[in-house]
């Protein structure tokens, strides 16, 4: 009966006939009734499937990060970068390649792209640039942002809380990854596009004088809140980076961000809370639930029985395995019902192996991370990327997948080589 | 991070927006002029003023104003204490009923609270395209923001995004106050103004553009030659490089005013800025343009604040 559940809301959450939320909302109330109704659980432990710490940090985060770029901090960064790059095409590539990197650390995905591919295309068009190879870049290195923290995206906070990850483990465990990622792709995008550096002096300097004539200053538009809106961010992310040296708990440091933000920045508070994705709040809640109900209810400990025999025997197959599964699956499935689907198994595989096995939560997050440029479809970033550029010049989602098909396989091989290495480093 | 939605705004909006918003940030290559339209005027009357013959001449500034563009208009009387709420009431009530008589689409109301902080407010909800002020010749504003520690109009100066035109009282028809345009445009981030001065201006309507090298840059930029790279620059050359930057714009506002009959006059002065400003509003200008970029300006007597302070016609205030 609660396989049926589950099956049922995830058909309704992946076919699109319903909104997603609902659907989501309909199973956890479904997995619900059928707890009560066999007596399997009680209400009061339905409850407590919720992981409050998951929506504190989301409420928390979204709003010091909805009260910055209601400041244009990223726009004025975003300008920044195209300075330094001095309007040479491939510093310009790197450039803006790290900055959607960093600001999709800090900022969804989606939003990050469109200050990034916006900026892109006015500044190819200045620079008579193709925006191609930019944007491309852009919306397969988005989600390598994503990758870098712990509350980069909604999958790696609900993996690291239920796997007892802390912000400081997440950095150390992801960031030489990201990194190498980021060589990797570099170095295989450039020579894909085959971009060139400017032949001459004349050409360098008519490059930087039209990097030159933008203006980050006039996007800011109140240098007040500007400047305590960077601080409360800076603060913030300190702060959560050391949340384990102060033993608070990331949910209440992410809610205190947010309330200074609110307090200090001057924006407008009505305007910011009604912008806070409840959507996003309830279908997270709605799978905790339903997978709280699913794992209370045994289903998924006989499921995933023959998995922890193979992990028993061979680790590193199972390892690799959820690596790829996880990151072929998240290029056609949403991030967040994926990762939800997978915690309880990898929840199982590791109860039952110990502490050595917890190498598989790095799997999924490196999986949902490092997939979804398989397909355009894979991120709602990429879709955005695609549009703005469509405006220009014709594109096809297969011109986006065969460079996507090729730059996805090379970083999960190289994710797996990590996760290889990270396993001779801590044995199972 | 999460996924965010932009509210009622969908993604490719959001794009559109951006690239506004970065386009505007870089002026570069052809410049082409776009001067916006005139849909919604919001009058703002602090309350301090309202009485006086000030807010009559805003009122029938505006009545002009949106009778040639069309616009809609919106009034709002703003009381610091229930004791003045009755004179507002009673202005707000006798420029509906005017502007409803010329057959303009007008919303009005009274509010009490620091004059600042709502005029802000309503005018984000209103979105206008246009924000008019009366204010008393020689002073901020009677009404000083203790808690901002800031005069009304200083903060809206700063923090307003929307263009302000500040009204005081005129010795000439409110209806001319386009026909003669002074326009300070020495740098290409005055772009905004000079746009909104061809919006403004009328067939026959003169715009004359103001162009100003500091003398006291120029000395400085001799000075730094000088001692950092060993090279001797004339202040000629120093005043050529000015004059080149913004030559383009010039041009580019010539052949505007061409096409739509307007007389566009061109001056080019070397010396103190505030002094040469002073000096040209002796003349029979009507309006004087002026661009600011919000949040850049010297938190303490920026030129604008200045030129709205002792200007003695209006200044119509233009966000870059």
């Amino acid at each position: 009966m609660f396989i049926a559940v589950f099956i049922l809301t995830y058909i309704l959450i992946l076919s699109d006939k319903i909104n997603r939320t609902l659907a989501a909302i309909i199973g956890a109330l479904g997995i619900v009734a059928v707890g009560l109704v066999f007596n399997v659980f009680s209400y009061e432990t339905a409850l407590g499937f919720i992981e409050f710490e998951v929506l504190l940090i989301l409420i928390g985060t979204f709003i010091v990060t909805a009260a910055a770029e209601a400041s244009n901090i990223f726009e004025f960064a975003a300008i920044k970068f195209l300075k330094i790059s001095k309007g040479e095409p491939i510093r310009l590539f790197v450039l803006f390649s790290l900055l959607i990197v960093l600001l999709s650390t800090i900022l969804s995905n989606l939003v990050a792209m469109v200050i990034v591919a916006s900026l892109t295309m006015v500044a190819c068009k200045n620079l008579d640039l193709d925006p191609k190879p930019f944007i491309f870049s852009e919306a397969i290195f988005a989600n390598v942002g994503g990758l870098m923290t712990l509350i980069s995206s909604v999958p790696n906070i609900l993996v690291s809380l239920v796997a007892g990850i802390t912000f400081l483990e997440f950095l150390i465990f992801s960031i030489p990854l990201s990194i190498v990622i980021m060589v990797v792709t570099f170095q295989v995008l450039i020579r894909l596009f085959k971009l060139r550096k400017p032949l001459s002096t004349s050409q360098k300097a008519d490059l930087q004088s039209k990097v030159e004539a933008f203006d980050e200053w006039s996007v800011v538009t109140d240098k007040k809140t500007f400047n305590r809106s960077l601080v409360i961010m800076t603060i913030t992310f300190i702060l959560l980076a050391l949340s384990d040296f102060f033993g608070i708990g990331l949910g209440f440091i992410a809610i205190i961000g947010g309330v200074m933000m609110l307090l200090v920045s001057h924006v407008d508070v009505e305007k910011i809370l009604q912008g806070i994705d409840w959507s996003v709040i309830f279908f997270v809640a709605s799978l905790l639930i339903l997978v709280g109900g699913l794992t209370e209810g045994g289903v998924l400990q006989s499921f995933s029985e023959p998995l922890i025999q193979l992990a028993n025997t061979n680790f590193l197959v199972v390892l690799i395995s959820v690596l790829w599964i996880v990151g072929l699956m998240s290029s056609v499935i949403v991030d967040i019902p994926l990762t939800a689907a997978f915690i309880p198994i990898v929840q199982s595989i590791t109860l039952s192996l110990g502490s050595g096995s917890f190498l598989l939560w790095w799997a999924i997050i490196f999986g949902v991370g490092l997939g979804a440029n398989f397909t355009p479809i894979g991120s709602s970033s990429t879709i955005i990327a695609l549009g703005v550029l469509r405006k220009q010049q014709k594109v096809s989602f297969q011109q986006f997948s065969k460079v996507g098909i090729i730059i996805c396989s090379i970083q999960l091989f190289v994710g797996s080589l990590y996760l290889i290495g990270l396993y001779f480093l801590f044995p199972a | 991070m999460m996924d965010v939605k932009f509210g009622l705004v969908s993604p490719q909006e959001k794009v559109d927006e951006k690239i506004k918003m970065f386009e505007r940030a870089s002026i570069t290559g052809e410049l082409t002029l776009n001067p916006p339209s005139i849909e919604r005027i919001f009058l703002a009357i602090d309350s301090h003023i309202e009485a006086s013959e000030i807010s009559e001449t805003a009122i029938q500034i505006t009545v002009a104003l949106a009778m040639r563009f069309k616009a809609e208009v919106y009034i709002a009387c703003i009381a610091p204490s229930p004791e003045e709420l009755s004179i507002s009431e009673r202005l707000t009530n006798k420029s509906v009923k005017l502007l409803e008589s010329l057959k303009v689409s007008v919303i009005g109301g009274c509010s009490i609270g620091r004059p600042s902080e709502h005029i802000l407010e309503l005018s984000e909800q209103f979105n206008p395209s246009l924000i008019v002020m009366p204010i008393p010749y020689g002073e901020r504003s009677e009404t000083f923001d203790i808690e901002s520690l800031g005069s009304t109009v200083d903060l809206i100066i700063r923090k307003s995004p929307y263009p302000i035109l500040f009204v005081r009282k005129l010795k000439f028809n409110p209806k001319d106050i386009t026909k003669n345009i002074l326009v300070i445009l020495d740098k290409l981030e005055h772009l905004r103004g000079a746009e909104f001065a061809l919006t403004l201006a009328e067939k026959g309507s003169t715009i004359k553009l103001l162009s100003i090298t500091e003398k006291e840059k120029v000395e400085t930029a001799k000075v730094l030659a000088q001692t950092i790279i060993n090279s001797k620059i004339g202040s000629g050359v120093l005043e050529n490089a000015h004059k080149l930057e913004i030559q383009p714009l010039i041009s580019v506002m010539v052949d505007e005013g061409k096409t739509r009959g307007v007389n566009i006059e061109r001056t080019y002065r070397l010396g103190n800025r505030v002094k040469l400003i002073l000096n040209e509003l002796k003349h029979k200008h009507t309006i004087i343009v002026s661009s600011t970029s919000l949040g850049r300006d010297n938190i303490l007597d920026s030129e604008v604040e200045n030129l709205v302070r002792f200007s003695k016609i209006p200044v119509l205030i233009v966000k870059s």
